[in-house]
Formats: C-alpha cells, structure tokens, sequence
C-alpha cells in the first residue's frame, strides 16, 4: 500500500432501507446508516458495510441493539436512544445465499434470516455460530420474504417468490427434513416484492409486480405465538392504486401503506378503500418506507436519495369536504374566492351570493339579470375586486368590504356583444377582449368610473381571444390567445411587437406571469408544458417543462413555494414546482367546472361546482408539505457532471444531468461535505448525456460561464451561467437558456443522440464541438455577444459511434481526440476547420484522421491524455472490455512540417483490475484512477522504466454507487478529491 | 409519430422485424456463433428460459430448417472498399427463404431442439417445447427423455430477471438464474458438450465467471455488438464441458460460493483473468450507432409491425381491470403504450391473430369507452380546434327556446374520462366557428355613449379636455373592433390615433394592494 487514505465525503445513492425507533430515524443508503434525530434532524452516518447497500434494519425488543442485513452479511450494532450514538458491536458476519429479511427472536438472544434460496437460517448472539438451516420444500428464488412469531419453534416464514405466489411454512428446528409448505397463496400475476403480516388485525399484505396489493385476512392471532391457522388465509383485496410495479407494504393498526416504482403512496383502510393518497418527487422510485405511531406520518425514501417524512392523520380523503347547496331552485354556476376565504357565488338566475364561511351563511348580493344569458365572474389578484361581464357587454364591479361585497360601479364597454375574456393585471386595471380580437385596456379611475387606457388587436387568426394577460414591466403587456402564441405589446401600438408563435400547442395559453425581480415570465399552456422568458425588451426562451399533467391551468404561491394548478383527466392537481412534485390531487370531476384556489396563512382552499352545489376542500399546509430529511437528488441514472471550483472558496458547483432528463446545479462543501440543490432546470426532451462548460468572464464577484448540455433528440442546449460569491461563499447562481438546438426530424429520418461535447476558446470565440451517434461531428462557433452558429457538420466514422470527445493543443496544434464504439481512437487536426470557420455558410464535409489507433475491442467509454515533455503525450483509454490501455506517443512528424504525426512508442495494458466497463479514468501526477461499473475505484502508479511503460495498481476503494457512468476529479495540495457518478454520486477524498 | 421512433433508435430492434425473428436478441446469439461456431453440427440442444423465443427461432431456422443465416452487415461499411457486385451477394434477406419456400427445403430431423419456459410460447419448426421450472430436476429427466437417451451437445439460456432497478440485487438474480441454468446443464450436457448463458457484468462478476473454469475447459465472456454499449449484459461461453472425476451434478448447489468475496485476495498469480471477446467485426451493425432509416443498398424502408408481442406481462390483469371500469391514470406511460397497441391492432384486425385472446376481447368488444376514445384521441390531436364549453351557437339556440333555459347545466359535465371529455369539447368547438351574433351599428353605439354620459350627470360640453379625451378613445375602440379595422389603411391610422391620444393621456396608475401576488419568484 502506498500510505494513501481514501474516504467517501459525500454520497447520494439510493435509499434501500428506513426504520424508525424512539425518535431517531434510521434509513439505509449504500453501504452507510443515516441514523436522523427526529426533533433536531441532526444525522450521524455509520459505515455498516464495505460493499454491501443496507436493506434490513431491525431494532431488538429494547432497541438498544440495531441488525443490519445488507446482501448476504450482516452485523449488529448497539444504540443509545438518549444521545442518539450508534456503534458497530459486532464483526460482519457472512452467510453465502442473499438475506431477505431478519427477525431478533428468542428474547434478542438469536436471530432469524430468510435468505433467497427459501431457507430460514438462525445464529445465536453468543458466538454467532451458524445454529441451524431450515429448508423449505419449496426451492425456489424469492424476491421477499417475512417472518412472523419472537420464538425458535414457533416461527412461520411468508416466502414470495418469483413464481408470483406466496409460500407460508414453518421451519422444522429439531430435524434435517425439508420443511412443508403449509398453504400457497396464489393469485398475484408477478413477482411477490413484499409480504407484511399483523397478527393482532389478523391480515396478510403482498406487493407485485402486476402492480397491484392483495390483502388476505385470517383469524387474528396472538402475537407471542406469531402462529397462524392457515386454512382460513382468505383473499380479501386485491388494490389497483398504482401505475406501476408496488414494491413496499406495511399493516399498521387500522390501515396499510403502499409504495411503489410510480413514486405513490396509498393508504388504505382493511374495506379496500383508498383513504390517501401521496405523490413523492416525479419519478422517484420507492424503495422504503415506515410509520412513526408517536408522530402519527410515514417516512419514506427511494432512488431520489432523499429521505421525506409526510404527515398522516391529516392525510385521509374525504373528511375535510364542506357542501354549499342551498340554492332556492337555482344553481351555482360561477364560484371565487375573496380576500377573506369567503366565497362569492353567481348563480344561473344571475344572482350574486356572498357566502360568510364561519358563519355558514348564504346572502344574496345582488341580481344582474343579462348575466343569466352569459356571465364571466373574475376576481382580482388580490382578491378584493370582483367583476361580472354580460351577454350585452356590461361589467360590474363589486369589492369586498369587512364581510360583505359592495357595488363599485357598473360599466358599459359601448360595443354591444360579448366580453369574450375579462383579465384583471392589477387592482385597478384589465383587460377585456371583444369582437376581432379587440383588447381593451381600462383603469378603475375614480372608484366609481371606468376608463379606456389603450387598444390592442390581436393579430387576425382563427380565433381570435386572449386566453392569459399580464402586465411585463411598465410599458408592456404579454397576452396569450387560444391558438397557443404568445403577444407582447407596447402599451401604445396597437399591433403586438413580438409575437411567439405556438408558444403552447394549439390547446392556448391559460397563465402568464411576470416577474419583475428577475425579469422572467412564465407561461402555462394546455398541453401540460411551463415554458420561461427572459424579458428584455423582447422576450426569449429559457426553459420549457413538461408536466405530468395534461391541462395547467394557473399559478398560485405559497409562502416561497410556486404552485402550479392544472388538471389531469377529472382530477385537481397541485403541483410543486421547487420539488417537482404533486401536492394535492383533488377528484372533482374535470376542468369544465368553476373553480378556485387560495392559498392562506395555513391552509390550501379548493372550491369547485358539482352536482349543483358548491364543494369546498381545505388542506391544511402543514400535511401536505413533506419535511425533508435528507435532500433528494436525481431520480435516475447521472450520466454527466461538471463541477465547477473557485480559488480560495472551500464551495464548489455541481451541474449534474442524466437520464431523468433534468439538470440540477448543487453548491457542495469540501470541508463539511454537504450538497445542497440549489435549482433544477428541465428543457431537455431526452436523458441529458453531457455537460460542458467554459469560463467566458469575469466581473467584480460574479463569474460567468457558457454551459452546454446535450444528449437524446440530437439535442445542445446552451445556457449562460452566473456565479456570484460574497465573504468566501457562493451567494448567488443564475442559470439561463440562451439557446436550444433541435430540430424535429422527418418522419422517415433517424434522430441521433450526442454523445460528448468538447469546448475550446480561440481568439475569443468559444467552439463547440458535438459528437453524434451517427459518427458526426458538429461545430458551433459561440462569439462575443453570444451569437451560436452551427459552423461545420461532417463525418468522422459512417459506421459507428463516437463516444468521448477530447480536445487537446499540443505543438501549436488543436487536435480534437475521438473514441468510437469499434475501440479506435481517431486524432483530427481541427486547425483547418477553424481557421476557415469565418466563413458565414454552414459547411459540410468529411473528417479525416490523421491518425487512428485501435486500442480496445469495442467501445472505448474513457479517455485520458497528458502531455509529457515537449514531444511526448501520454493517452490512457478504458473500455467496454475491461481494460486500461496506456499508449506513450511520439510526434514523429519534422518540426517545420505543418502536418502532425505520432507513433506509439511504449504501451501497456491491464484488463486484470475491472470486470466490467470503465467508464472514468484520470491522470494526476505519477498516478491512474479509474471507475468502472463494477463499483471500484483503482489507484494505479504510471512508471516508465527504460522504454517500459508500466501500470501497476496500488489501492482500491469500494464505491456504493451502481452504475458508475464517469468520474470528475480535482486536485488541491495533497488532497484530491474524485466525484463518482451513475445511480446516485459519491465524492471521495484522497489524501497522501 | 411513436411507431417509427423505435425503428430510428435502434438498428437490430428494425432489423429483427425485417428479418422476421421475434425479438432483437436473436442477433446476440447469432453473432456469438459468428464467433465460436457453437451451433456447428450441433444435432440436440436444450434452450433454457426461452420465452418469448427468439433464440429457439435461430436454433431453428440454423439447425432444423438448415437455413443459412448471415449475420447482418452494413452494405457499406467506411472502412472496406467492397464493389457493387459484393452487396447484391452478400445481401442477408436473399440469404434467408421467405416463408412460404421453407416447407420445400428438407428439415434436419435428426436436430432436436428443447425449448423450457415456465411461460407459454407461440410455436416453432422443429422445438420440443416444455412448460417447465428450470429449477426442478424433473425438467432436466424430461429433457433427456426428448434425447432417447442421450445428452445435449449445447445448452443455452437467455434468461433474465424480472428486473427491480436495484443494481445488486438484479445482479446477484441473474446470476443465481445463470447458475439455475448450470445446473440443469450439468445434468443433461454431455462431455465436451456447451453452455451459453446471460450475465450481467457488474461488482464482482469476476468471481462467478471463475467458478465456471472448474467445469469447462474453455470460458470467455462475450459481449455481441448487438449489445448496448451502455448494457451490462454479455454471455459466458463455456466450451468444452468437463466436470472433475466424480462430479455429482445433482449435488451442485445453486449458490455462488461467497467465502471468497473480497477481490482484492483475487489479485496477483491465483486469479484468472476470463478472456473478453466481442462478437461481431468491423462491418457489422453496432447497437449505439443511429443510422438512417433508409440504409444505403437497401431496398424502400416501410415500417413492420413486431412478429411477437409478449403474452400475458405481469400486468395484463390491471390493464384488463382499467380497461373495462374505464378509468386510467394519465401518468403511466408504459400502459398508455401498450393501450396505443390496442388501437393500432383494431384498425388492423388482420393482426389479431398476435394478440392475446384478453386484449382481444377488450378490442372486440366496443361498449369499452377506453378503445374508442384512444382513437378517438389519436384524431384529436390532428385537429386544431380548441376548447371550449361555451358556444353562441347553442346560447342562441337556448335563448330562443326558453326564457328560464337551463344553459349552464353543461357545466357540470358527467364525463367520467379526460378523453370523452375532450371528444365533447371538440364538438362544442367546432360549432363555435360560427358566429353571427347582431351587431350593432357604431353610430348606435356613440349615441347610446352619449345618452348614458349625460344621464350620470357628467358635463356633455364639448370644450371639456376630459370628456374630449374619452370620447376619442371611445372612436379609436369602436374603429379598431370594426371588421375592416385589419385592413392595411385603416390600421396605420387607428395606430397612429393610438399613439397621439397614450402620448396625451396620463400614465396608467398601476397601484397594487399589499396582498398582490404578482410579483412571483419563479
């Protein structure tokens, strides 16, 4: 060993196992238990395995002791409720079959595990010799497994197997006899992924594959015998409540919750009814979950890495629906909050209503009768003015005075016919729009007077109706139509200046918002997708999302939370945007109803019309916003990530993006090894596979960096990226979209992914180059006022695909290096195709190598080149065949030779140290690290000896991250510091 | 849009349809005999987990059928130099008999082959199929028994997981399922005889594949192209199958033995390094490459439906069950897939045949709402019109029926579906286009204006700069909403009006209450 010392700093990985116990929660990520205090949400990590992810954790009956099973080990742990401090008791203990799950029994003296094999294996606490096998008759892989009772011979194992039926049988203690299988319960149509049984509710419940739970209940049981009278095992239920695989249960005292692979989780009462229901963060997969009795809230975890704990008792259905219906033969038609959270209601006979909520008590305002024929009702943004349009073009005006709505003025736009729509912009201005698409601005003048401020006319169209309208900065107005584009108009033209068409599909537009802090607008359309603006004059696109629900609707805030509401088919979604998930669903019947959201000092407030009466929702904030216990990160796999580091600041910036198609920018810490997500931004179409990024300048405190991402859909999005810091800290991040290359290919034409972008700056001009996995490479000029051009488009291989870019300057030279799925690696002089680049037309032509070697048998997935001396560059290349090439090149072309030539002069290579891809390499000094997806990290020294070179390894690490996709690496003094990423990230620390 | 994507995406996934195999797969198995011959003269072999069966279909058509099967190549790869000529020879299609010709050849009947599953299968020329555990020893007796006697000169399984997305615990599944597979095979392969099987390349895959050294003479891992390079899947190839003197096939445990976990006591002289090879050469398709869909020396692209879709996935019980109570959850992209099947097999009925007599009956029967409105749907999102409850027509319509009409009743929909739901508006919609409400002629209006000025009392003189000012915006509103307002002329000068009477006016106070939202941090 070489005297290094190598340690994880951060990890996010994902959550496998959470328990909880007497006011701590212990949750199971990789190889590590976060064991959190509840009240103080300080988290202590202990390092349970070297390799094995944690996915048991079971408290003795005292809890002073904690098993951990993770794979096919396990170890015991003691703890210490009152000061929280947890310490390994034991060694770790291996049994050679995977450990299901793990009981203490005969009084925390031994301990039971049921492995995949359906064999129940017991070792006592003393020595923990091996006691005894007991082998099911049944042999057969399980994917889950319970065991049920607290004493040695009375122990009954619920096996679910692969099969997709559950085995229940008891284990025979005394003898070598297979053990029988008492009774099967068939009915599940996959996989069995959990079994939980209750004895004192006397109900089993089981998880599948087929994405639903079946219930079967028994003869209720007394615990200490955990025994169980199996003829009577019935089915009761079977649950559909997720779109997916279910992969979690547990009974608790009068429900039972599930959670699953569509990041839901169900309540559900022993009637099979679904009594709650609670949506994590889009795309999470859940993995684990527990009930706290003291607390009465679920905490659950999955492959976000994060750890959420969510109310309960507030989280039923149903109990918190208050009913309007006192309507004297006349129906609601129109419902709006006001200031107060009291409700005004117009009715069909053209009555207005104010209903006094704390009073419970109906009044009837007033009564406009040409509202019967037509009637908009809209109320202002701070919910004091209200105001009625009719079939004939009158508008009313009402405000909310104390507890009562009080007339302010009537008016008459003097064009006969309809207000087509009646948007308020502030509290004493609005928009109407009538015939040919005319808008009308007017101002509440003098309370009792109406007046005309400006015309506007929507360009001529099919239709021709605003559907969204703000005010953007003082002099201009943004308004969305139905066709779905987007009109900014300056207060005195009467035609839009800047008209962005199909903004939103042809569906319209239903929300605009401006912000004028940070000049952005935000725009929400029918086709399920937030799109935003930088508003300079003009607006630009920045970001385009989609949602998982089909109509959004509005934008409501919340404390500093946005809110999005929309509709999914006849639900009421509320959704989240910082944490991209839904809050609230809300079955009301569909959007064609009116309907109203508020969101005050602790509560949510939905109302909405059904069946002839009004219906009225509250939620209560504090249930529906989970606390989080550690932070979640991306829901799938990263394949790119760029860290960003600054001189003198112990901070660093995380860009990170992957296959759930987002990029989060994280501000991590060195010392402390935090990471925090500071912003997500989501305008890919497809998994994101790389990012790069370039200082571009620097003013005062602030950096500025040019950020590319691209990846599936042919997709290069450039962004420009804002770092401020103050007093030795990151204070500020502002990340935005300059520009999104896709084109939306032919029908009969394949759409490529890229795979690597490389970035070099020349006399001031940023290039960007873009491998395709249709073997092309693409070159962007990016220049000083961040004009991006598409400069050069060619081939490099007609046959394979690139998969790593790598620019390098060597001897006045700019080469470009290129992997290839076929194991070469080409070498293109790129000094041609940027000097001709001035050019103004997009060229198109072949590139050639001027030298290609072929290294690896197929995919080359990482890459790494050194300059050694004058003339000598040193190339190490990792594949998808195991192996680690290092190749020793010398330029052998002349000096005053304007072409470039290299010949391998020593090689050596390794395929004993991975068995499986490399998909990170880096070179520091004298030493090699590598990553592979067999989850080791491997340190090697590089020796040239004479005209040998060798490599020769000299520490290993183990990674908890799966699915190792790359490796960033930074060296500071004599630590340096490798951030691993796949299934999660792990930032390790080496220190000489 | 949807059907093709997948074509684009992936070469051997377009490919196998044209080429008629039931899943992409068959190429991996082809190319590892590209490699290692393993399917030369081979007369009876056992496929293990062989559903829905596209590696019994190459056993098949290679060995009973006797066809010969060149493994797929790129007409022009960048790096030969091939003429013409070569292409048209070289063509894989005209190497592969269309169907109808294949009952003309002559079948090796000498080939056996033994197709297990514990999942039913269509079936195939010349496959023996058993529905059966490969856990079981009785499946390996009535393997044999197919023999007459004898032992298996091959043995190979494709099998994987039901995969949970949890990296470890697939890996150690799928190994436990290759050494399932070993087992059996040890008790029907003969000496010398074969094994091929699936493996996932992951955290100690090393020491699996080291264990298998003991039984074979020969063992490679083997990586086809026609596997991702992203995939962490390749294949052992175990040759030459010679168990120590003694062996009991019936007692190898299916367990790996992990005494031996720690990798790094694997290093140095004691540890043997499983050769890699890659199956596949230069000229053969690579999965990660996108390429045109028109290939070059290729006849026209056209889209093929798959030869076999699955039977019966875990999840057809809930498909069926949403189906027929109608209710779907937006949000489950793999079921809206597999319910976008459902509508592009009921245009085509002649395809029935592949599917499953479930998905069948849902079809066939159309009081299903979900079928139709998938269609229904599909049509929809061609059609540009937009939504909306409200239509003059039918307020017209009401309004001269009735005085109390009960108009709004509309709003409270009792569709139970977002698609019905959607289907309803477009009908609203389209007869909203026309719309022929009276309108009023301006000078009505400017009289009516006035009449209502001076009845509130404001002053009526024509001197006031006030009322002069809203009096010409009221000119300017009423000339910008005309019909003719869009024409060129009129434009300029309602623009032009505009802008004298905003530089005229006052600025618009824009107060805002404390309560005011829109200032919104987003």
């Amino acid at each position: 060993m070489s005297g290094v010392q190598i340690s994880t700093l951060t990890s996010r990985t994902d959550v496998t196992a959470i328990n909880f116990v007497r006011g701590y929660i212990f949750a199971g990520i990789g190889n590590c238990l976060y064991i959190t205090n509840r009240t103080s949400k300080s988290v202590q990590v202990v390092n349970a395995f070297k390799k094995e992810p944690v996915f048991t954790i079971k408290f003795s009956s005292n809890a002073d002791k904690v098993l951990v099973c993770g794979c096919n080990t396990f170890v015991i742990f003691s703890f210490n409720h009152n000061n929280g401090l947890c310490k390994k008791l034991t060694s770790n203990f291996y049994y050679p079959d995977w450990l299901l799950t793990a009981e203490w029994i005969n009084n925390d003296n031994a301990i039971a595990a049921v492995s995949m094999h359906n064999k129940l294996v017991i070792w006592n606490c003393q020595d923990f010799v091996n006691v005894c096998e007991s082998v099911c008759e049944e042999r057969c892989i399980l994917y889950s497994a319970h065991i049920a009772g607290k004493r040695l011979g009375k122990l009954i194992i619920f096996s679910g197997t692969v099969f997709n039926e559950i085995l229940i049988w008891s284990p025979n203690v005394k003898s070598n006899e297979l053990c029988l299988v008492l009774t099967t319960l068939k009915g599940h149509q996959g996989a069995i992924f959990s079994i939980d049984y209750n004895p004192y509710v006397g109900f089993i419940c089981s998880t599948s594959d087929d994405r639903s739970l079946k219930v079967w209940q028994t003869k209720k049981c007394d615990f200490s015998t955990g025994m169980i009278n199996v003829n009577s095992v019935k089915l009761k239920h079977t649950l559909h409540g997720h779109s997916s695989r279910v992969f979690r249960c547990k009974i608790l005292e009068n429900f039972i919750i599930a959670a699953g692979e569509d990041s839901v989780i169900n309540l559900w009462d022993f009637n099979g009814k679904n009594v709650g229901r609670f949506k994590a963060q889009d795309g999470n997969c859940l993995w684990a979950i527990d009930y706290n009795e003291d607390e009465k809230e679920i905490i659950v975890g999955g492959s976000d890495g994060g750890v959420t704990i969510l109310p309960f008792d507030t989280y039923l259905f149903n109990d918190n629906v208050h009913c309007i219906s006192m309507f004297n033969r006349e129906k609601p038609i129109k419902i709006n909050y006001m200031i107060s959270d009291n409700l005004a209601i117009l009715s069909d006979k053209g009555s207005l209503y104010y209903y006094h909520k704390r009073a419970n008590k109906l009044m009837l305002v007033g009564t406009h009768e040409e509202l019967m024929k037509y009637s908009l009702m809209e109320v202002s943004q701070c919910r004091r003015l209200l105001s009625l349009c009719g079939f004939t073009g009158n508008i009313h005006i009402y405000k909310e005075m104390g507890c009562d709505l009080e007339y302010v003025c009537f008016h008459k736009v003097p064009d006969l016919g309809r207000v087509f729509s009646f948007h308020w912009l502030t509290c004493n201005t609005f928009l109407c729009c009538s015939r040919n698409g005319t808008l009308s601005l007017w101002e509440l003048y003098d309370p009792n007077e109406v007046v005309l401020r400006s015309v506007f006319k929507l360009p001529n169209s099919q239709q021709r109706c605003s559907t969204a309208a703000t005010f953007c900065g003082e002099n201009h107005l943004i308004v969305g139509d139905r066709k779905g584009n987007v009109h900014l108009f300056i207060l005195d033209r009467l035609y839009p200046v800047q008209t962005i068409k199909k903004a939103h599909n042809h569906l319209g537009i239903t929300h605009l918002s401006y912000n004028s802090i940070n000049r952005k607008v935000l725009s929400l359309g029918a086709n399920g997708i937030v799109k935003t603006y930088d508003f300079d004059r003009k607006l630009s696109p920045t970001c385009s999302d989609k949602l998982p629900m089909s109509w959004l609707e509005k934008l409501s805030a919340c404390d500093d939370l946005l809110l999005i509401l929309s509709f999914r088919g006849d639900i009421f979604t509320v959704w989240d945007i910082k944490s991209r998930r839904i809050v609230v669903e809300i079955k009301c019947g569909g959007r064609h109803r009116s309907w109203d959201f508020k969101t005050s000092l602790n509560d949510l407030r939905f109302s909405y019309l059904k069946d002839k009466t009004v219906l009225m929702n509250d939620y209560k904030k504090s249930s529906v916003f989970p606390t989080k216990i550690i932070s979640s990160f991306h829901t799938k796999e990263i394949n790119a990530c760029q860290l960003i580091l600054f001189k003198n600041l112990e901070n660093y910036v995380l860009i990170s993006g992957g296959e759930d198609t987002t990029i989060k920018i994280s501000i991590g810490c060195f010392k402390t090894g935090s990471l925090e997500t500071v912003s997500t931004l989501k305008s890919h179409l497809s998994s994101i596979r790389c990012i790069r990024c370039i200082k571009r300048r620097i003013f005062g405190e602030t950096t500025e960096f040019n950020l590319f991402t691209a990846g599936g859909r042919a997709q290069i999005i450039a962004w420009t990226l804002r770092i401020s810091s103050e007093n030795g800290r990151i204070a500020r991040i502002d990340c935005k979209q300059l520009h999104s290359f896709h084109e939306t290919t032919k029908e009969w034409e394949s759409e490529t992914r890229i795979m690597d972008l490389s970035v070099l700056k020349k006399n001031d001009v940023v290039y960007l180059i873009a491998a395709c996995s249709d073997g092309c490479l693409l070159i962007f000029s990016i220049k000083k006022k961040n004009q991006i051009k598409c400069i050069h488009r060619g081939c490099l291989s007609k046959s394979r695909c690139i998969t790593k870019l790598l620019h390098e300057k060597f001897l006045e030279t700019d080469m470009l290096i290129c992997t290839l799925t076929s194991g070469h690696v080409m070498f293109v002089d790129l000094r041609n195709i940027l000097n001709e680049s001035e050019s103004e037309e997009l060229k198109q032509t072949e590139y050639f190598p001027f030298k290609t070697f072929k290294l690896h048998q197929n995919a080359v997935n990482s890459i790494v080149l050194r300059k050694m001396g004058e003339k000598r560059l040193l190339l190490v290349t990792g594949g998808d065949d195991n192996m680690i090439n290092a190749s020793l090149l010398q330029v052998s072309g002349k000096d005053n030779d304007y072409k470039i030539d290299f010949d391998v002069i020593m090689s050596c290579n390794d395929n004993t140290a991975h068995c499986a891809q490399i998909t990170g390499l880096c070179l520091s000094d004298n030493r090699l690290f590598s990553v592979s997806v067999d989850q080791r990290f491997i340190m090697y020294n590089v020796k040239i000896d004479g005209n040998k070179l060798h490599l020769k390894t000299s520490d290993r690490f183990f990674i908890s991250v799966p699915d190792i996709q790359g490796m960033e690496f930074y060296k500071s003094n004599e630590t340096s510091y490798a951030l691993c990423f796949g299934r999660g990230i792990e930032m390790l620390k080496i220190r000489s | 849009m949807g059907k093709v994507s997948k074509d684009k995406r992936d070469i051997f996934y377009r490919k196998a349809k044209e080429e008629g195999w039931r899943a992409r797969s068959a190429f991996k198995l082809l190319q590892i005999d590209e490699k290692f011959h393993i399917l030369d003269g081979v007369k009876r072999v056992v496929d293990l987990c062989a559903a829905p069966g596209s590696w019994s279909q190459v056993l098949s058509r290679k060995l009973y059928l006797g066809e010969r099967i060149e493994t797929l190549r790129l007409h022009n790869p960048l790096s030969s130099s091939c003429n013409k000529d070569d292409l048209a020879s070289s063509n894989p299609e005209a190497a592969i008999p269309v169907a109808g010709n294949s009952n003309e050849k002559k079948f090796n009947e000498e080939v056996k082959i033994v197709a297990v599953d514990l999942q039913p299968m269509a079936p195939l020329p010349g496959v023996i199929q058993i529905q059966g555990d490969i856990t079981k020893y009785s499946t390996a007796q009535e393997i044999i028994k197919h023999f007459e006697g004898l032992k298996a000169e091959l043995v190979v399984c494709d099998g994987a997981p039901d995969v949970t997305g949890l990296h470890c615990m697939d890996v150690y599944i799928q190994s436990q399922l290759l050494l399932g597979a070993l087992h059996i095979a040890c008790n029907v392969l003969q000496k010398r005889g074969n094994f091929v099987a699936k493996i996932f390349r992951a955290k100690d895959n090393d020491i699996l594949t080291n264990q298998l050294l003991m039984l074979f003479e020969s063992v490679h891992v083997a990586k086809p192209t026609s596997s991702r390079n992203s995939s962490i899947e390749a294949f052992v190839v175990c040759q030459n199958y010679n168990p120590p003197e003694g062996f009991d096939p019936t007692c190898i445990t299916p367990f790996l033995d992990v005494s031996n976990k720690n990798f790094s006591k694997l290093s140095g002289v004691n540890r043997i390094i499983i050769p890699f090879v890659v199956c596949g050469d230069v000229s053969a398709f690579d999965s990660d490459t996108t390429y045109p869909l028109q290939l070059e020396g290729e006849e026209k692209y056209q889209y093929r439906e798959p030869v076999q879709p699955p039977i019966a996935p875990p999840y057809s019980l809930f498909m069926h069950k949403k189906l027929t109570t109608g209710k779907i959850s937006q949000d489950d992209k793999s079921l809206e897939n597999d319910l976008y099947h459902v509508a592009d097999y009921k245009r085509d009925k002649n395809k029935m045949s592949y599917m499953t007599p479930m998905i069948q009956n849902i079809v066939e029967s159309d009081n299903s709402p979900l079928s139709n409105s998938i269609l229904n749907n599909e049509e929809l999102l061609e059609d540009n019109s937009s939504a909306s409850v409200f239509s003059p027509d039918t307020v017209k319509e009401k309004i001269e029926q009735s005085e109390n009409f009960p108009l709004f009743e509309s709003l409270d929909l009792p569709f139970k579906d977002a698609e019905q739901e959607i289907m309803a508006l477009r009908i609203s919609s389209e007869k909203e286009n026309n719309e022929d409400l009276e309108l009023p002629k301006k000078e009505n209006i400017l009289s009516q204006y006035q009449s209502r000025t001076s009845n509130t009392g404001i002053s009526e003189e024509e001197n006031d700069p006030e009322t002069n000012q809203k009096r010409q915006w009221l000119e300017l509103f009423l000339q910008a909403i005309q019909d003719d307002a869009d024409d060129p002329a009129n434009m300029e000068e309602i623009d032009r009006k505009l802008k004298e009477l905003r530089a005229q006016s006052q600025n618009i106070q824009k107060s805002t209450c404390l309560e005011c939202t829109s200032n919104i941090n987003f």
